[in-house]
């Protein structure tokens, strides 16, 4: 069954073809929802909200409108990932032990444990930093280096202008810079000239 | 090109987003000022830094996901019947427009306020006084006969006269009252007058001596049959 009928089949009822258009697109929601919250079980309560949102509104996704269905899921997973963090912020602000157990990764018991510390550190800091971004911000942030789309694509799906993209961008670029000064002159990074 | 501007170009050039003259501005700048390349040296390295420190998404477990979203799509209602029975734009605009048609009329009302036309539009000026005329053609003999009435015709009843007729001739007088405020100003006091002597007479009793007495000397008074002339030499 392609696209185009497991859509028309799921506008239906069909929850079978719900099932293949999930197939098709969870890694791509699920690797946003986790680049966004960094927690595998937040990352898969996002991903069934995203896909349960998408059943119900359907009824509202019309091909003929030049709409794609891929685009318009990602915008859907955008969205319940930016409310998920906003709802659950509170919680985890005053449960410093669910971050903490979040941080363990298979990695550290594996690589070199300098190296291991050196990049664990990193990826705390910018962790940390990412996370004092407004919630757009972060979103914008990570849409642009790590699911590395273009700034007129991430203004498709923020429903906002390029301009827009690129300011919340430089702010959110910014503020990584600053917060990571310390780090990354510690860790004599190597000066590049053009 | 600006130093301010010069940062934003940074992470431009970095993302791949610079077109190709904005590429040669941007190197340009970068040759040129030392605290730029700095910052652009910089940046690089941060770039660098996070992206070894990206972690790609672990494997999730998609046979949970999958159990909740079933369950949650079968026991959830399937159509979601909205409220709104068109698309919202179509509520907004015609919210717009109705704002917009009620400013327009309560503008024009405000600056524009409707200005009364002379005569009802249905009624002509020549119409008008034709009404008039007639009307007091059928008025003056009545008035004469009373002007003219003695006390020596006391005794008897030929002054009193048929209730119908003068609650028709009021009647017309009313309409008439009306017409002539818009038409012609200068005669409403004499319809003002004939109102009054047709009411009298139309509450007149038999055997009333007093009353036609009374209208004679008001219509002496008021020099009622000199402006009927007036009128119907028009």
């Amino acid at each position: 069954m392609d696209e185009q009928s497991a859509i028309r089949s799921a506008q239906n009822g069909n929850t079978e073809a719900l099932r293949l258009l999930f197939e098709h697109n969870r890694q791509k929601i699920f690797s946003l929802a986790y680049q966004y919250v960094k927690n595998v079980e937040d990352a898969e309560d996002i991903l069934q909200e995203t896909f349960i949102k998408a059943y119900r509104f359907l009824n509202k996704f019309n091909p003929q409108n030049g709409m794609r269905f891929s685009p318009w899921l990602y915008r859907i997973g955008i969205n319940c990932s930016i409310d998920y963090l906003r709802r659950n912020k509170k919680r985890k602000d005053t449960d410093p032990d669910t971050e903490s157990l979040d941080k363990v990764s298979s990695s550290d018991l594996t690589s070199d444990p300098e190296q291991t510390s050196q990049h664990k550190e990193l990826q705390e800091k910018i962790d940390l930093t990412l996370n004092r971004l407004s919630g757009r911000q972060k979103m914008i942030f990570i849409l642009k280096h790590y699911q590395e789309l273009t700034t007129a694509e991430i203004a498709e799906y923020m429903n906002c202008s390029e301009g827009s993209v690129k300011r919340q961008l430089f702010r959110a670029v910014a503020t990584v810079k600053k917060n990571l000064r310390g780090l990354i002159m510690e860790n004599n990074y190597e000066m590049q000239k053009v | 090109m600006k130093c301010k501007k010069c940062k934003e170009k940074i992470i431009l050039h970095l993302y791949g987003e610079l077109n190709k003259q904005e590429k040669a501005e941007f190197k340009n700048h970068i040759k040129e000022c030392p605290e730029c390349a700095k910052d652009f040296a910089y940046t690089k390295d941060v770039f660098k830094a996070l992206d070894n420190a990206k972690e790609e998404a672990p494997d999730a477990d998609w046979e949970k996901c999958w159990r909740e979203i079933g369950s949650s799509v079968q026991v959830g209602p399937r159509k979601q019947k909205s409220f709104f029975l068109a698309p919202r734009w179509v509520y907004a605009a015609a919210a717009l427009l109705f704002v917009f048609v009620l400013g327009a009329f309560l503008g024009r009302l405000w600056f524009f306020p409707a200005q009364e036309s002379p005569l009802d539009p249905g009624i002509s000026q020549g119409s008008m006084n034709l009404a008039l005329k007639e009307y007091i053609d059928e008025l003056k003999p009545i008035l004469i006969e009373y002007a003219n009435y003695a006390t020596s015709n006391e005794g008897e009843e030929t002054v009193l006269m048929d209730k119908k007729i003068v609650r028709g001739l009021l009647i017309q007088n009313l309409l008439l009252k009306d017409l002539v405020a818009k038409s012609n100003p200068s005669f409403i006091p004499l319809i003002e007058d004939l109102d009054i002597i047709l009411k009298e007479l139309s509450n007149m009793q038999t055997g009333d001596r007093e009353t036609p007495s009374l209208i004679k000397k008001f219509i002496h008074e008021r020099e009622i049959l000199f402006k009927i002339d007036i009128v119907q030499a028009m």
